[in-house]
């Protein structure tokens, strides 16, 4: 309690409240239903990311799983957020008091204690949401389609065939794959319109890219797995519609990127449009929890 | 009667005894020749490092490890040259067999080259010879790839299968698996093991099964936070082993996320070609530039490795690459680590 209280003392990060409430509440059965999108310009540790969410739902008032987006770090999170109305015997008045946060990642488990460690953690969590990498390490090609000779769809693919593909793909390009430090990410696009991120694992081995295991969508925008099964959102509940919008400018590239979040029939979907010194460069979509 | 019966007993069994030890050292012998000559040498040097077998560590004792592996002083040279022998192997059945003894008795170097072998041949095996779970012989493995554009895997193929096809067919769960030894070699200090074992704690929280989490099945891996794969870099830069200074290259991504992609594509080239002036092996048939000659960069016919660097210093902007190796030799000779930029 004490530490709680302590957070919610803590001096609020600056916050862009780009959220826009949505369907209707039923607290007692599902605690987490509502998604909403916060953007913290100086969020930077876990911690800063629950105080934003702490602090958005003070307005909120309900329990929400809010997306955190940070600002220029790359970095985003997911903060469980959830309190209780305290009934003020003397003032005869009902408070909301925030009694739950918890940043947690794509799966719904709570972030490291290890700030490097959650940080990295946070950077998964962002990549799901805008598909490529925006920290400031963000390497130079992010995106790069499958070539023909190589699998043409997501589904069914092997790593052991991609990973080579994808060095096609970079040479095709100009580019030397060892620019891509081990830890880099890449957006691959296949012929049938499905995607996936592919991490960059070694620069000797004979793997140097393999699929994450976490981001891959079909033509549609929905998460798939690796057999082309549908995956659940994780937390999905509504009915409602609504959208907001986000904006940044990327480091480095001169870059644009605007992220929408539209939350109807009962699921979260998310467009990023990318754009590099004003020419559209790359889009993207995806579901998120909501 | 009865004295007579036990005498010819007697000389039965060890009659026997005799014919098994003679046969099974000529077959030893024949077929496992470095195996034998890596054996007598690590009895010779007597059982080096640590002691103890196999044992089964619990996720707190190893997590503790991390912490104590970095306090253990450099790598006193051993009798045995692991190093040499593994790169030597053309067979690495007759490797294992040979550094198993050493290994089990708790010499880290043993345990870390242990671990290379089997895990080369376990990627490589999963990589070439049973893509998409479908079993390939030599040459449909090469058929196989024969299919794409690129460079040509024919060799790659054939050099895994050369070493790797008796370890892949006769494997003895009694050598223990490549984690395990991995683990082991982590937790007494071996340089390369933690340079590796930094590596997977840093890709974890990125990747979600496939090859990754393959080869991460240790506590330590598991468990370890970034604050704790910073502190095993650190030590083993602090070794200057010149295989782990090559190593550093591949993690600078990690150990520096806020530089520039740019600059850290520079860096790696720069601790790339630091180890190779400090006897990194860096030949034309080095494994390292033979995998990053697989990848799509632009090797050329006989270009060793330490050209190979020097001709891609320019592409990526760097016209002093002797100037920034000398300074980076200069800091490591020094010892000053936190001049190095990798935390820890």
């Amino acid at each position: 309690m004490i530490i709680l209280v302590g957070l919610l003392r803590a001096a609020p990060p600056a916050i862009t409240n780009a959220g826009e409430k949505i369907g209707q509440v039923n607290q007692e059965q599902r605690p987490f239903r509502w998604s909403r999108v916060l953007v913290c310009s100086t969020c930077e540790t876990p911690i800063d990311f629950r105080n934003a969410a702490i602090t958005a739902n003070y307005t909120d008032q309900l329990p929400v799983t809010y997306v955190v987006v940070g600002d220029s770090t790359g970095m985003s999170s997911y903060v469980q957020v959830s309190g209780y109305w305290f009934y003020d015997p003397y003032s005869y008045n009902q408070y909301w008091t925030v009694n739950y946060a918890m940043p947690v990642d794509q799966n719904g488990l709570a972030l490291s204690s290890d700030l490097p460690t959650a940080q990295a953690q946070m950077s998964v969590v962002d990549v799901g949401l805008f598909g490529f990498t925006r920290g400031p390490n963000s390497p130079k090609v992010a995106t790069v389609q499958m070539p023909p000779d190589y699998d043409g769809s997501f589904i069914g693919s092997a790593d052991e065939f991609d990973s080579p593909g994808i060095g096609r793909a970079l040479a095709l390009l100009g580019v030397d794959p060892s620019d891509f430090p081990v830890g880099s990410k890449l957006l691959v696009t296949y012929a049938d319109g499905t995607k996936a991120v592919f991490q960059k694992v070694s620069m000797t081995s004979s793997y140097q890219s393999a699929w994450d295991g976490i981001h891959a969508w079909n033509a549609n925008g929905q998460p798939i797995d690796r057999s082309g099964n549908v995956l659940a959102n994780s937390n999905t509940y509504g009915g409602a519609s609504g959208s907001t919008t986000y904006e940044e400018t990327l480091d480095g590239a001169g870059a644009a990127a605007a992220l929408w979040f539209i939350y109807e029939n009962e699921q979260c979907t998310t467009t990023t449009n990318l754009s590099i010194n004003g020419v559209p460069d790359a889009s993207f979509s995806g579901y998120v929890p909501c | 009667m009865t004295v007579a019966r036990i005498a010819i007993a007697g000389l039965t069994v060890g009659l026997v005894g005799l014919g098994l030890w003679y046969g099974l050292g000529q077959r030893t012998t024949s077929q496992n020749a470095p195996a034998i000559a890596l054996l007598a040498a690590h009895e010779r040097a007597g059982s080096a490092s640590t002691a103890g077998g196999i044992r089964g560590a619990s996720a707190t004792k190893s997590r503790a490890k991390v912490a104590m592996s970095r306090a253990i002083t450099p790598a006193v040279p051993t009798a045995v040259d692991y190093r040499e022998a593994f790169r030597a192997a053309t067979d690495y059945r007759s490797f294992v067999l040979g550094v198993l003894p050493a290994a089990r008795s708790g010499d880290r170097d043993a345990q870390y080259y242990l671990y290379a072998a089997l895990n080369y041949c376990d990627e490589t095996y999963r990589f070439y010879f049973r893509p998409r779970g479908k079993a390939l012989s030599l040459d449909e493995a090469i058929k196989d790839r024969s299919y794409y554009p690129g460079p040509s895997m024919t060799e790659a193929i054939k050099r895994a299968y050369l070493r790797c096809h008796e370890v892949n067919e006769t494997k003895n769960p009694l050598w223990g698996t490549a984690s395990e030894w991995l683990s082991k070699a982590t937790d007494a200090g071996q340089p390369l093991a933690q340079m590796q074992t930094a590596g997977l704690i840093f890709l974890r929280p990125h990747v979600q099964g496939g090859i990754v989490a393959a080869e991460s099945q240790t506590p330590t891996i598991q468990e370890g936070t970034y604050t704790d794969a910073r502190s095993l870099v650190r030590a083993a830069v602090e070794t200057k082993d010149p295989e782990a200074l090559f190593d550093v290259a591949g993690l600078l991504g990690f150990l520096k996320p806020k530089e520039p992609n740019e600059q850290l594509i520079q860096d790696a080239i720069t601790w790339q070609y630091v180890a190779c002036l400090r006897g990194f092996d860096c030949g034309v048939n080095a494994e390292w530039h033979l995998q990053f000659c697989l990848n799509g960069s632009n090797c050329l016919p006989d270009e060793t490795g330490v050209d190979y660097l020097r001709r891609m210093a320019p592409q990526k902007h760097i016209i002093d690459l002797e100037a920034r190796a000398s300074e980076l030799n200069e800091k490591i000779d020094a010892g000053a680590w936190d001049e190095l930029g990798l935390g820890g």
